[in-house]
């Protein structure tokens, strides 16, 4: 079920698309099958139960089957159907709400980023900016971590089973020495009179 | 955590889009990556879809799939019949009866200690349509009846628990808004939870029923 060779998916599409509107909800299934798996399995890291992943997948492959038609195969048919799971995933995170982890005393405070009305404006150079500003700080699984939780609002337990973290503590222990390195990092700055 | 963090870390206009995250890159994308968190966190998040580890959970959520997305092979609306669902309410009248009796003799309820309130211990109700997959969207919930219940408040969920609808009736079944009906898609699994009351005092809640409707059914029921 898991072994899926692009080919093999182009031919099940192909096969769907040459079938009579009635017969199509099959040539579909045929090919949605091949990933319920592998969806399943991704969801269950995310949800941390295989209940509410196996009904997190049934949305994902339910808005598929909506928008298979208007699939063009521009990208692969899995990084397509990955591309569903990753947003439904995500917008059922920021619909429950976001992370609680702020409260906890552990957690060190994330340096304030200065409201500047220009940078503002600029935002993509200013996000360019701040990107290498973290590249340059951060190890790479503190970036991740970093930019999994405070960008997409994702629960540290869902990236530290996503990414298979097996540290004791998981990503709330990159969450931590990320924001003392940038803690660090923008006091440096500010002794020499830099901003971000 | 301050919202302007959560702006700076979304994609740049040159960032990899996601469904192109499994192609080959170019010198400048790859270059992109190397400085940008957002990429990183983006090939991370796809490179752990694609690691294969074939679990007992990740098979059955498989197989939970196969079940609940496979096409219905004979799904037919239900229509009881009106001798059988005749006999089958004068049954139910019988037992309802028969156990709020036994109840009364037996442990008619439980002190409270202290609290006027008599709280009932067992008041079976039971969520019994829609259920399972249906062949037409239902336009209507129906439970059992509770005895001493003088309302029932209904809840509609989305499978993440998200209220679809919320309402309250006296009787032991309730019509749905037209615009709730309409929001059944096929395939879509629903799930529903009554309550029944008598005043403001739970006598019984009925727990979470699940219903879709299949992929063949077009019309309401």
């Amino acid at each position: 079920m898991d072994q899926t060779p692009p080919g093999a998916d182009d031919k099940l599409l192909a096969a769907y698309r040459e079938e009579a509107p009635h017969e199509r909800r099959a040539a579909a299934d045929r090919l949605f099958s091949r990933y319920y798996e592998r969806v399943g399995r991704w969801c269950q890291r995310f949800t941390g139960d295989r209940e509410s992943a196996a009904d997190l997948a049934q949305e994902v492959f339910l808005k598929a089957y909506r928008h298979l038609d208007s699939f063009q195969g521009d990208s692969q048919f899995g990084t397509w159907l990955y591309s569903i799971a990753r947003n439904e995933s995500i917008n059922r995170s920021k619909r429950s709400g976001p992370p609680a982890t702020e409260s906890e005393e552990a957690l060190i405070q994330v340096p304030a980023l200065e409201p500047d009305p220009e940078a503002l404006a600029a935002q993509s150079s200013s996000s360019r900016q701040l990107h290498r500003f973290l590249t340059a700080t951060l190890d790479e699984t503190e970036r991740t971590v970093f930019t999994l939780h405070y960008g997409d609002d994702l629960p540290l337990d869902a990236i530290t089973r996503l990414l298979r973290l097996d540290n004791s503590s998981g990503a709330k222990a990159y969450i931590v020495s990320a924001k003392r390195k940038l803690a660090r990092a923008v006091a440096k700055l500010s002794m020499r009179g830099e901003r971000l | 955590m301050s919202e302007q963090w959560r702006q700076e870390l979304q994609p740049t206009p040159d960032c990899i889009a996601i469904e192109n995250l499994g192609s080959a890159r170019t010198e400048a994308e790859q270059q992109h990556v190397a400085s940008c968190p957002r990429c990183q966190a983006e090939l991370a998040l796809f490179e752990s879809f694609h690691r294969d580890e074939s679990t007992a959970d990740s098979q059955w959520i498989a197989a939970e799939l196969q079940r609940r997305l496979a096409p219905p092979s004979n799904v037919k609306p239900f229509r009881p019949r009106r001798v059988f669902s005749s006999l089958a309410a004068a049954a139910a009248a019988v037992v309802v009866i028969g156990a709020a009796v036994w109840m009364q003799n037996r442990e008619p309820s439980i002190d409270t200690k202290g609290t006027t309130q008599t709280v009932y211990r067992t008041s079976r109700l039971e969520a019994i349509a829609p259920a399972g997959d249906v062949a037409a969207a239902p336009r209507s919930l129906q439970w059992t009846a509770v005895p001493e219940a003088t309302s029932y408040t209904v809840q509609l969920f989305e499978v993440d628990r998200t209220v679809l609808w919320k309402g309250e009736t006296q009787a032991a079944a309730v019509a749905l808004p037209a615009e709730v009906v309409a929001r059944f898609a096929p395939g879509k699994t629903l799930l529903w939870e009554v309550t029944a009351r008598r005043g403001t005092e739970v006598l019984a809640t009925s727990g979470m029923q699940r219903f879709r409707v299949s992929f063949s059914g077009s019309t309401h029921s």
